[in-house]
């Protein structure tokens, strides 16, 4: 320290003002540069609300307090003769699917040249806690496939779900067959007894009961818990690690961040749904066991003979693969096909390798069997 | 009546011998002051105020269940977390020069991923959880309790008075969307058969 000082006063300079020129001569230290990096990821992640997500053209041709439905405009002049109601799950928002341009599920289809609806679910109030999944099928789904069938003067159209909306689809097509030319299931929650994941286990232990009894709707909250729970570090800790690291990179940035405002736009589920889902469907496994009650009439998959195509997630770590996969045995469709592919749940709809080996495939499919 | 009449003779039975202290004199005569009928509304406030008082010991007793079911999903929590630690001593660490930072957090991101990921996917786990939800729960419920009894006192509907006339909609609701549905089937089907 002492030898320190002399030198300084030797040169003229204090030890500050050579700290000073030699982070100016070399550039900014490892220190520095993390600092700035997570300023930087501190002033980003708090205009989050700027995102653009779901900029596919589209209009609203019906819209209740529940759900609107949702018209892609066609961006190719000819369209397939079948439309395709696209039927989105009751968990986070619909917009996962037209995320942003390049990796928009709803806009490869598009391109591909099918008409495309949506059913857009909407958040339900304190006063919507008795709307049960016989409203969601019966009702919602019902009077949506009239307006496309009317729209489109045909008898019958394409119904695609997506997670829980893929087994929303199946629940439909097991009471309305008649107004269904094919069917698209992307990870269908099925078979509960084989789901492995955190979310199976946690559900099968939970109290819907008490739950829906006192609070109404199952709130956001509990969903953000069990999605807490899911890949904690490699995706919970890690994904804010690479944000840090690729904080320069805008293309990384806005993925990241449309990504994250999906994450943490989770509406409530209506309470009568939501003990079903838990109740019958994870803790009884009554849709599989074709025992699930839906108003008056009972859901019975050996039912379904219409064309199936089922797409499931070899990593996918909210359903199962093995929850999935027995929808093809237990419906009695002859013309069935199972598509594996090597990615999770949100990779199968959201990510390049969805445009690049998911779509082309699945629009091969709908292709031969949508005129 | 009957079953009052029995109270009363029990409660006369079983009632410790008249001691000398004043505190026990003054137990036995408040008793039977309030069980006279005629000053039935006097009894009729202390069962209200009874109801708020027992209202509230089932909130204490609730946030003590919630605090011991807390301290079981954070014994799990803590044990997982010791695993991690211990996952991550069984690995090689890079002992390379200059130190590889990023192999370090990667063996630190794979073992604490195995050890809370095989915790959440436990029997044991999904149990505690539960019981930590249905003690907050419980708490909900308490406050609910006390909250209806201020809305009887007010003469205003409650909860469940509101939740009746909400189901009563819902089926009502589906009512109509199942009498418009079968309108317009008939009416398609008169439009058929008049052009046949």
């Amino acid at each position: 320290m002492e030898e320190r000082a002399i030198l300084s006063r030797e040169t003229g300079t204090s030890e500050y003002e050579k700290v000073i020129k030699r982070s100016i001569d070399e550039g900014p230290t490892v220190q520095e540069e993390v600092l700035r990096k997570l300023n930087k990821t501190r002033e980003i992640l708090s205009e989050s609300e700027d995102v653009q997500v779901g900029m596919t053209p589209n209009e609203v041709l019906y819209e209740t307090r529940l759900f609107r439905l949702l018209h892609y405009r066609p961006i190719v002049n000819k369209t397939a003769r079948i439309p395709i109601l696209v039927v989105y799950a009751l968990i986070n928002k619909s917009y996962i699917l037209d995320l942003q341009p390049n990796k928009s599920w709803i806009r490869n289809l598009l391109s591909q040249g099918f008409d495309i609806y949506l059913l857009d679910w909407k958040s339900p109030a304190n006063a919507d806690k008795y709307t049960s999944f016989d409203d969601y099928v019966n009702y919602f789904i019902d009077d949506s496939v009239d307006i496309l069938r009317n729209r489109n003067s045909v008898d019958k159209i394409t119904l695609h779900g997506y997670c829980m909306g893929s087994s929303m689809s199946v629940m439909y097509t097991t009471l309305h067959q008649e107004k269904i030319k094919n069917l698209v299931t992307i990870a269908p929650v099925l078979d509960t007894r084989k789901d492995t994941t955190v979310i199976a286990n946690l559900a099968r232990y939970m109290d819907i009961d008490k739950l829906v009894n006192s609070i109404g709707n199952l709130p956001s909250q509990k969903l953000y818990e069990c999605y807490s729970a899911l890949k904690p570090f490699k995706q919970g800790v890690n994904k804010y690690y690479n944000l840090v690291q690729n904080i320069d990179n805008d293309s990384f940035v806005q993925n990241f961040m449309r990504i994250e405002k999906w994450l943490y736009d989770t509406p409530p589920i209506a309470g009568e749904t939501a003990r079903q889902w838990i109740k019958d469907v994870y803790q009884r496994n009554l849709l599989f066991n074709n025992e699930l009650r839906l108003g008056r009439k009972t859901v019975n998959l050996s039912k379904i003979n219409v064309p199936l195509l089922n797409i499931v997630a070899e990593e996918d770590h909210l359903v199962s693969a093995e929850c999935s996969v027995p929808l093809n045995e237990a419906v009695s469709s002859d013309d069935k096909r199972l598509m594996r592919f090597h990615t999770g749940h949100v990779g199968l709809i959201a990510s390049s390798y969805s445009q690049n080996n998911v779509l082309p495939k699945v629009g091969q499919w709908l292709k031969s069997r949508s005129n | 009546m009957t079953n009052e009449t029995n109270s009363n003779e029990n409660h006369a039975k079983n009632k410790p011998p008249l001691s000398v202290t004043g505190s026990d004199y003054a137990y036995d005569k408040w008793n039977e002051i309030i069980q006279l009928p005629s000053i039935g509304p006097i009894k009729a406030f202390t069962k209200d105020y009874n109801e708020y008082f027992s209202e509230l010991l089932v909130l204490t007793k609730t946030l003590i269940d919630l605090y011991g079911s807390l301290n079981g999903y954070w014994i799990q929590m803590n044990g997982a977390y010791t695993q991690a630690l211990n996952n991550v001593g069984k690995k090689k660490l890079p002992n390379s020069d200059p130190w590889d930072s990023e192999q370090f957090r990667m063996i630190l991101i794979d073992a604490f991923e195995d050890a809370f990921t095989s915790l959440f996917t436990s029997k044991d786990f999904a149990k505690a959880y539960n019981e930590v939800s249905n003690n907050q729960i419980e708490l909900i419920n308490c406050v609910h309790r006390i909250f209806e009894k201020n809305l009887e006192t007010l003469r205003l509907p409650t909860r469940s008075e509101l939740d009746v006339i909400l189901e009563d909609i819902n089926e009502l609701k589906k009512n109509i969307r199942d009498m418009r549905k079968e309108l317009e089937s008939v009416t398609i089907h008169g439009r058929a058969s008049n052009s046949v």
